[in-house]
């Protein structure tokens, strides 16, 4: 396989590049505050970035996984939280594209042009395993009524449009699981605490409150008991997208490191003349470029039409070690500069530590492997 | 390794143990890192139950035991919290400099206090070798006070606005040894600037101190009469030694929390640490943890007994514990999975204060060169 870019990606990409450096200069700020940076969210979407996935016909950008996956990599190269932002509206748009039926793409598409979306599975009691959901979901005529609690939904506190995953059949397992798209203004839906989390502190994730929460029947995703089918799909085509996030904070914190380097000594010599250096720089790149071409593979079999479960959770393993990897590298170059919040390594690092968890823990995606392995 | 603790360490670290369970407090832990504050009262009376000095003579307030015991107690402390253990265990990081190669009445002028809970001392090292073609740091003062006059120089502090005295160490041009003075906060040309904002250590705030021109007197010199060893190798080995008991004490209390999350937390029917991919994370962490105590507990006994070896061993320990200790932190947030991401648990808060620790001072690149040099020379 080879991985070439064409003209339309490059300048896609090109254009990106200027947006992502421009937001960057809110990191610490954000970092610090961890108020949703509404700004950075504008931008995205006046520039038709958050549309990025959303079919033509409905005014989206019709982009595949592919280029998907350059634009978040390029935008955390700068700016891994607004990365992340992105990656969590996609998340929650790509259960809706793959199982709206026509109605509910009329009602929900186009809105999602310029409003945020989001995916909420886990639970107390269900993180790796989404067998244990509790939330319950009951049909009376008209409505659902949905009652639990959810937790470490991404952005949930600000989007209006969510997936929530919820058990129509509560003695069923995962085969008892359905999904239900949410609004944010539905009766009985709350936001709860807003984690005070380690990094990617921009996009928190969030505690929703279902108390009686009335969902219109017309807003069920698929059919009952579909839930699980509809996690897993839209996982596998999820997961490459934050491996993109984690090449690029690698990518970030190798650019950043050696422009930073330039101009510092180790032991009376230019830190770049250390061969001790030297050889670290070429480990960091040979990794990143592994990582990279992996994530592009896995990203260009979903858009073949030839999602491979196993690809997509190798690709956000492996980045995902591989960018805390090099982010914990970077930083032992920089010494003791590399630990102060007035370079951005530290942050890279605190963010990669986060995909290492989200979206399926990166010991969760090596079960997934082997199962496929030695199915 | 417990088989090689004398009665009374096994009391000492014991005693550390229970202090650091009753004291450290997580939400006070999370209030001092969030206000960077030191914790003074829990000092005071780390003080006051002898933990801090515990390796000065009777006489300087102390109770004449070794760096062994001291390390006993910070680790102890470290795996009870990482930030408070840190902050008390660079409470008094520039003692070792005064007690090695300090006079008579220095020892006693700037080691009591510390043992009272008095005073906090720390230490600032300003280079020659990084500032070429710049005036010299310092002058030797006039003839009638015989002293020395810091002209210029700038260092990052550790509890640098909480420390009464600083010992500069300042490294000089050429052959000449590095020399050590006391400074104190309230002189004139010692000019306390920004706060330092850091990854983590936030509860041991670090300020960037400029020194303009300050004179210091001849009763402030430390005229180091011991021969073999300069004030600033001296120092540079037992911080080393110091940094790596911190690592392994949070690399412990790390292991620890993933230890009961593991027998805690169920997923798919039963507890995750029946699952052998953590299990053999478990494995992996505790075999590191393990010989990280042997080289850490092996180094300061080292340094007790004068033994050269410390100049070479001391930088391996440095090396592997904060790596091993990285990595332990890592791990655990790992098999926390999003609870450990969380800054009210205290696991990413490890990670941040070991990452920190691990390039204060001389990084893991200069420790490997000076391993190297070492080993070739």
């Amino acid at each position: 396989m080879s991985i070439r870019l064409n003209e339309k990606q490059k300048n896609l990409i090109e254009k990106v590049r200027g947006i992502a450096q421009k937001i960057a200069l809110r990191n610490r700020e954000v970092d610090e505050t961890m108020e949703f940076p509404w700004d950075i969210f504008n931008t995205f979407s006046e520039n038709n970035i958050l549309a990025l996935p959303i079919p033509k016909n409905f005014g989206g950008g019709g982009a595949p996984s592919l280029t998907c996956c350059l634009v978040l990599e390029e935008i955390a190269r700068s700016s891994p939280s607004s990365a992340h932002m992105l990656a969590g509206h996609w998340l929650g748009f790509t259960p809706l594209e793959l199982f709206c039926n026509p109605s509910q793409k009329e009602r929900y598409f186009p809105r999602l042009r310029s409003e945020l979306a989001a995916f909420s599975l886990t639970e107390p009691a269900a993180g790796s395993d989404a067998g244990g959901v509790i939330t319950e979901a009951k049909k009376d005529e008209n409505h659902y009524l949905l009652n639990g609690t959810k937790i470490y939904c991404t952005q949930g506190h600000v989007a209006n449009v969510i997936t929530i995953f919820a058990k129509t059949d509560p003695v069923k397992g995962v085969r008892g699981l359905s999904a239900f798209i949410v609004e944010k203004g539905f009766p009985g839906f709350s936001i709860g605490k807003i984690e005070d989390q380690m990094g990617m502190r921009g996009t928190p994730a969030a505690e929703l409150v279902l108390q009686d929460c009335l969902v219109p029947k017309q807003n069920l995703l698929g059919k009952e008991g579909d839930g699980f089918n509809i996690a897993m799909q839209t996982l596998d085509r999820t997961r490459p997208k934050d491996a993109a996030i984690a090449v690029g904070i690698a990518q970030g914190a190798l650019d950043y490191t050696l422009d930073y380097a330039k101009t510092r000594f180790f032991i009376q010599e230019p830190l770049l003349k250390s061969q001790a250096v030297q050889f670290l720089i070429a480990d960091i790149a040979i990794s990143i470029e592994a990582a990279r071409l992996l994530v592009y593979e896995a990203a260009s079999l979903i858009d073949e039409g030839e999602v491979s479960t196993k690809h997509s959770a190798m690709a956000k393993c492996f980045a995902t070690d591989v960018a805390m990897r090099v982010a914990d590298q970077t930083i032992d170059i920089l010494g003791v500069e590399g630990v102060s919040v007035d370079h951005p390594v530290e942050m890279f690092m605190r963010d990669a530590k986060l995909l290492q968890i989200l979206e399926g823990t990166n010991q969760i995606q090596r079960l997934i492997i082997s199962r496929s392995l030695l199915s | 390794m417990q088989s090689e603790l004398t009665n009374i360490q096994r009391d000492i670290q014991k005693a550390a143990r229970e202090f650091a369970e009753k004291e450290f407090d997580l939400d006070l832990a999370l209030e001092l890192e969030r206000d960077g504050r030191f914790p003074k009262s829990i000092f005071e009376k780390a003080c006051q139950l002898g933990f801090i000095g515990i390796d000065y003579p009777e006489e300087y307030g102390g109770q004449s035991f070794g760096l062994f015991e001291n390390i006993l107690v910070i680790e102890e402390f470290c795996r009870k919290d990482s930030g408070i253990g840190i902050a008390l265990s660079l409470s008094d990081i520039a003692s070792i400099i005064i007690l090695k190669h300090g006079d008579e009445s220095q020892k006693k002028n700037f080691l009591i206090p510390v043992t009272q809970g008095k005073a906090i001392s720390t230490v600032a090292l300003i280079g020659s070798s990084h500032e070429k073609n710049q005036e010299p740091i310092i002058t030797k003062a006039e003839a009638n006070t015989d002293g020395y006059v810091i002209n210029r120089g700038k260092a990052w502090v550790v509890h640098g606005s909480l420390a009464s005295t600083i010992v500069v160490l300042c490294e000089r041009l050429g052959p000449a040894k590095p020399l050590a003075l006391i400074v104190e906060m309230d002189w004139g040309g010692v000019n306390i600037l920004g706060l330092k904002k850091m990854m983590g250590m936030r509860i041991s705030s670090i300020r960037e101190i400029a020194f303009d021109h300050v004179k210091v007197p001849k009763d402030h010199v430390i005229q180091s009469k011991n021969e073999g060893i300069d004030p600033l190798t001296t120092y540079c080995h037992v911080y080393r030694i110091k940094t790596s008991t911190q690592a392994l004490g949070i690399a412990q209390g790390a292991f620890d929390q993933a230890v009961k999350h593991a027998k805690q937390r169920e997923q798919f029917g039963r507890k995750i640490c029946q699952f052998q991919g953590i299990q053999f994370m478990l494995a992996e962490l505790y075999t590191l943890i393990e010989a990280t105590r042997s080289l850490v507990y092996r180094v300061a006994h080292q340094y007790d007994a004068n033994d050269p070896d410390v100049e070479k061993i001391s930088s391996v320990a440095k090396l592997f514990a904060t790596d091993a200790a990285v990595r332990a932190t890592i791990d655990s947030i790992q098999i926390h999975g999003g609870v450990g991401l969380m800054r009210e648990y205290p696991i990413e808060r490890m990670l941040r204060d070991v990452k920190t620790i691990q390039n204060l001072e001389e990084t893991n690149l200069v420790q490997k060169a000076l391993i190297a040099r070492n080993i070739i020379s």
